[in-house]
């Protein structure tokens, strides 16, 4: 397995990895509000005049011959690697974990924010849940065990997963299955592979639907927050079975520290998720008035949340 | 010369014409410029839908340029050409879904990196993709431009990894109208001009293409309004012209032209006042209307003036047509009646009867108790006449005592009704009031003809002269009506004797006197009977001709007059041989003529050389036998002879001899003809000379023409003879007296 950089940013990071004094002197959370007033494009003019770490675009072969790409920013050799992995079928461009990534990165975190390939070389957009999917949770597991591994060739012994969504829950997955002791993992809006249901709707604790029955070797049923999701019935199936029992088991792995990040408006919770996490063994903390992507105001309170966890 | 004016209507007309021409080659040069104009725009739009084919082209080539990127870079598509296993449910339900692939297209397709169709594609796809249709938009001509195939290659992320093909077919007119408007080409009529059997590049497939021109709305809109405008506008300009020209032709023109005729019919039509211009309404314009009014009162006072002048004309012509003595037609008014008869006619034939009156012995009435008393009588006579007239007959005083009348229609017994009424209606006038002792009357001469041109009616009034001349007759009724065959009257009227007869009055040297032997038989005196003949134009005319004239027309007097003078000039002259006697023929008119008488009177200082005989003419006596009688006895005395001519011509009663103080008898050249028989008229003529003989009177007889009757009548005691036998009437020359003597 190799892993390649794709620009030659990462002498330019490792020259500018640190802010310059006078930003790095101010307390971080006026910098986070300022991010948060500005506009995207305004942030990033922002962050190119503050000499943040140049990001590079770095690629690896899987084993299946997929070429997956990742946004690679070195840091503070003090401190933790964090591999930011999105939520199902996203990227890394995706909100909260870009914004996840752009923050850590600027609170001098080596950040390592990948898109799984779900089959697709150098994929780059989020895949509809109407598209034909023939990826599963196994080589969306393989594709992290690279990129574990390519920080660590990177000299990051310390590193921290941060996942939204059910892309923390495919950390544990991984974690779980590589028996990575010491791997903290950071859970934001932590979910398993459960079909959404609102709060409203009857708990998803009930008893599942029978799978539908495959027409052409492929399935339609709901999984996570697709209503029909595309697939043959195995690779559906690899990610049905990460579901909130599957998930909250996970969280049981002796010798790793696991927090979790919810949301207290987020609907697509399961009933008393929290507190089923904290009996699981994560460390929840719950932001009032945050929902699902954790955007808005709570942005920062997540974020805060998050860098306390990291710190830790 | 060609007339080079024209009226003012022309003029308007013609200038409302020019205006017309002039707009309608506007209107024409607008709507040429116009279409024009339209022509170029038509040929601009050629071009501009030209190049928008091509732009058309350019933005189709860009737009599967951008689609083709886009499916391209579609991760799904990747994820299709790494792992086709379900390439076919993808295509069928995924592809369309998506919304990354264009609608336009009919079909897409992926082929893998060796070209090969993948697995579940198309089947209507081309299993296999030709090497020369990568990154190409082919049109393949057999396939028309329905189908146009475009393929373009599938790059790894990295851009460099070939992964495999997409192909999509499309219809390139729907794809034409999708990607441009078109403000000029019309996409629905692209057709193909020409087959190619090879693929043709997009690029190429422009010059292979027809196409048609959308009709360009805006410039058919503005050629139809234009259009619109200019017809609106010449039937707005024909309306104005008419408009203005009925107007001007009413305001101008019109009484212009209404002012011009009626000036020129002042001119021409002077004399007939007959109007056709009426000027009675009045004019728009002032100034016209003044000369309206000027020529209005101009003609009024003309048509006045002329009115009185045709009054007085009218009195005039009545007046000159009148008779102012008896009030009744005159002269004039008889001829201009016989040419109003000849027009009339007009070739038609009418009978017409012709009466003449006369007044019998109106000269001794008029000479013996004055003119004003023969006024009264002449003015009774034509009183009485008129009265019997029928309704609408004209009576006409056409001399001094004569009447005609001419009656239309009348038959004969008609007309002899008519004259007979005339005849007694004069009767019962009372002429004693004017201090009268004889009785007046009239004689009338009828004749009665069809009547169908000029010549008829100059005939009729010769007959009618000649029944006035068998009405005057002694003995007759007064009322002669023409019969064929009077010959000796219808010379009566002849041209050639009365101009004859008239200048030979008028002009004495017109008269000639030829003289004829009477041979004395009994040892007496010679005479020489004085012959009247008038020259004109070289003839000779004879008493025969003239002499029926003289009594006609009762020109006895001035006739005699006239011959007394010749033959007192020839007894002066010498012309007459000494000691050789005249006899001289006298009507008995002329008995009453003082002036006659007065000559005659200074010829008996001739007698005691030239002894006289006055040989009165027996058809010429009149009533008055007295004082006739009287007269004779005067010139008796002084010498004369008297001789009573044409005796037993059968006009003579005895009784003249008795009355009248006669000297000679002078048998007539008939009677004489008598002689020559052996039968009993031969002997009573020869008896009643014996007779007249014995009785104490000188015989002379006429007409002896041979020696049989020259014996007869010397053995009768004729003391004359006279005849062709014994001489011939001649001019007497000067010197020819003595050659007369010698030879006697």
């Amino acid at each position: 397995m190799e892993a390649k950089i794709l620009s030659n940013s990462v002498k330019a990071v490792t020259r500018g990895s640190r802010l310059p004094d006078k930003f790095r002197m101010l307390p971080q959370r006026l910098l986070r509000m300022a991010r948060r007033l500005a506009k995207p494009s305004l942030l990033a003019a922002c962050l190119a005049l503050s000499h943040a770490p140049q990001a590079a675009i770095v690629e690896i072969q899987t084993p299946a011959g997929m070429t997956a790409t990742a946004e690679y920013r070195p840091g503070d050799v003090g401190k933790p690697a964090a591999l930011v992995l999105h939520s199902f079928l996203q990227t890394r461009e995706f909100g909260t974990t870009k914004i996840l990534a752009d923050a850590l990165a600027d609170e001098g975190y080596t950040v390592l924010s990948p898109n799984l390939t779900l089959g697709i070389s150098h994929r780059k957009r989020s895949l509809d849940c109407e598209a034909l999917h023939l990826h599963d949770m196994e080589g969306d597991i393989r594709e992290i065990q690279l990129w574990v591994q390519w920080l660590r060739k990177r000299g990051h012994p310390r590193i921290v997963g941060i996942g939204h969504s059910f892309g923390a829950t495919q950390l544990l997955a991984w974690r779980q299955g590589a028996r990575a002791r010491g791997f903290a993992i950071v859970g934001i809006s932590l979910i398993g592979s459960d079909p959404f249901i609102l709060e409203n709707k009857p708990s998803r604790s009930g008893k599942a639907a029978p799978p539908p029955k495959p027409v052409n070797g492929l399935i339609q049923a709901p999984l996570s927050f697709c209503e029909a999701f595309t697939a043959p019935r195995d690779r559906h199936a690899s990610y049905a079975q990460w579901n909130e029992s599957r998930t909250l088991a996970a969280l049981g792995f002796a010798g790793a520290q696991t927090d979790v990040i919810l949301g207290s408006e987020d609907k697509y919770l399961p009933k008393d998720w929290n507190t089923r996490l904290a009996r699981a063994g994560a460390r929840v903390k719950v932001i009032w008035g945050a929902n699902h992507f954790m955007d808005g105001p709570q942005e920062f309170d997540m974020l805060d949340a998050v860098i306390d966890a990291l710190k830790r | 010369m060609i007339d080079r004016r024209f009226s003012i209507s022309h003029w308007v007309a013609a200038f409302f014409i020019v205006l017309s021409v002039i707009i309608a080659m506007l209107c024409g040069i607008g709507l040429y410029r116009l279409y024009e104009t339209g022509a170029e725009l038509e040929r601009s739009r050629q071009r501009a839908a030209q190049q928008e084919l091509a732009d058309a082209i350019s933005d189709l080539a860009a737009f599967l340029q951008q689609q083709s990127s886009i499916i391209a870079n579609w991760d799904e598509v990747r994820q299709q050409l790494a792992e086709p296993n379900f390439y076919g449910y993808w295509k069928a339900s995924r592809v369309q879904q998506s919304g990354q692939v264009s609608p336009l297209f009919g079909s897409f397709d992926l082929y893998d990196s060796s070209g090969r169709l993948l697995p579940g594609g198309n089947p209507d796809s081309a299993v296999q993709l030709r090497p020369d249709e990568a990154n190409k938009t082919v049109f393949y001509p057999d396939q028309g431009l329905s189908r146009i195939v475009h393929a373009f290659p599938i790059y790894a992320g990295d851009g460099q990894s070939l992964l495999g093909y997409g192909r999509v077919s499309f219809d390139f007119v729907k794809a034409m109208q999708a990607v441009r408007s078109f403000s000029y080409l019309m996409p629905e009529s692209l057709t193909l001009t020409s087959f190619s059997p090879s693929p043709v590049p997009l690029q190429e497939l422009g010059r292979l293409l027809n196409y048609e021109i959308s009709t360009a709305n805006e410039v058919k809109m503005l050629e139809e309004a234009v259009t619109k405008t200019y017809t609106i506008l010449a039937f707005a300009m024909l309306i104005a012209a008419i408009t203005a020209y009925l107007f001007i032709q009413r305001l101008l023109a019109r009484p212009l032209a209404e002012l011009a005729s009626a000036i020129g019919e002042l001119q021409a039509d002077e004399a007939q006042m007959n109007y056709v211009e009426e000027l009675e309404s009045p004019y728009m314009l002032k100034e016209l209307d003044t000369v309206r009014q000027s020529i209005q009162d101009y003609r009024q006072k003309l048509s006045n003036a002329r009115l009185e002048l045709e009054n007085r004309n009218v009195v005039f012509q009545q007046q000159a047509l009148q008779d102012s003595l008896t009030g009744l037609y005159n002269r004039r008014a008889f001829d201009e009646d016989w040419e109003n008869l000849v027009r009339a006619l007009a070739g038609e034939s009418e009978p017409l009867a012709l009466l003449l009156f006369d007044c019998d012995h109106f000269k001794p009435i008029n000479d013996t108790y004055g003119h004003h008393v023969g006024d009264l009588v002449l003015q009774t006579i034509a009183g009485a006449v008129n009265e019997v007239m029928r309704s609408g007959d004209r009576l006409y005083r056409i001399g001094g005592d004569e009447f005609a009348t001419l009656l239309w229609g009348a038959d004969e017994h008609m007309a002899l009704q008519i004259a007979e009424r005339c005849l007694n209606s004069v009767r019962r006038q009372d002429f004693r009031q004017f201090g009268m002792l004889e009785p007046v009357s009239i004689s009338i001469g009828m004749a009665i003809d069809e009547i169908s041109k000029l010549e008829d009616l100059t005939r009729l009034q010769a007959h009618a002269d000649a029944a006035m001349y068998q009405a005057k007759r002694p003995g007759n009724k007064k009322i002669a009506i023409y019969r064929h065959g009077q010959s000796n009257e219808d010379a009566l009227v002849a041209n050639l004797e009365i101009n004859a007869l008239y200048q030979a009055l008028s002009t004495p040297d017109k008269m000639e006197i030829h003289y004829q032997r009477m041979m004395p038989l009994a040892g007496g005196r010679e005479y020489l009977e004085a012959l009247a003949r008038i020259h004109h134009h070289d003839l000779l005319i004879m008493p025969d001709r003239f002499l029926p004239v003289v009594h006609g027309r009762k020109l006895e007097a001035e006739f005699d007059l006239v011959v007394i003078r010749h033959i007192q000039s020839d007894l002066k002259s010498g012309v007459v041989p000494l000691e050789t006697g005249v006899s001289i023929n006298l009507s008995a008119q002329s008995l009453h003529h003082p002036e006659i008488i007065t000559q005659l009177i200074e010829m008996t200082h001739h007698t005691d050389r030239h002894p006289l005989i006055l040989e009165i003419t027996e058809t010429s006596l009149v009533p008055q036998l007295a004082e006739i009688t009287h007269f004779l006895g005067i010139l008796r005395s002084g010498g004369f002879k008297i001789a009573l001519d044409d005796f037993g011509s059968g006009y003579s009663p005895l009784r003249y001899l008795a009355d009248l103080p006669v000297d000679i008898i002078k048998f007539d050249m008939g009677l004489i003809h008598q002689l020559n028989g052996n039968d009993r008229t031969s002997m009573v003529v020869a008896d009643f000379a014996r007779l007249m003989r014995d009785a104490g009177y000188e015989l002379i007889a006429e007409g002896v023409e041979d020696e049989a009757m020259l014996r007869k009548v010397v053995s009768l005691g004729f003391a004359h003879a006279q005849g062709f036998y014994i001489d011939r009437p001649h001019a007497l020359a000067p010197g020819e007296a003595k050659v007369a003597k010698l030879f006697r």
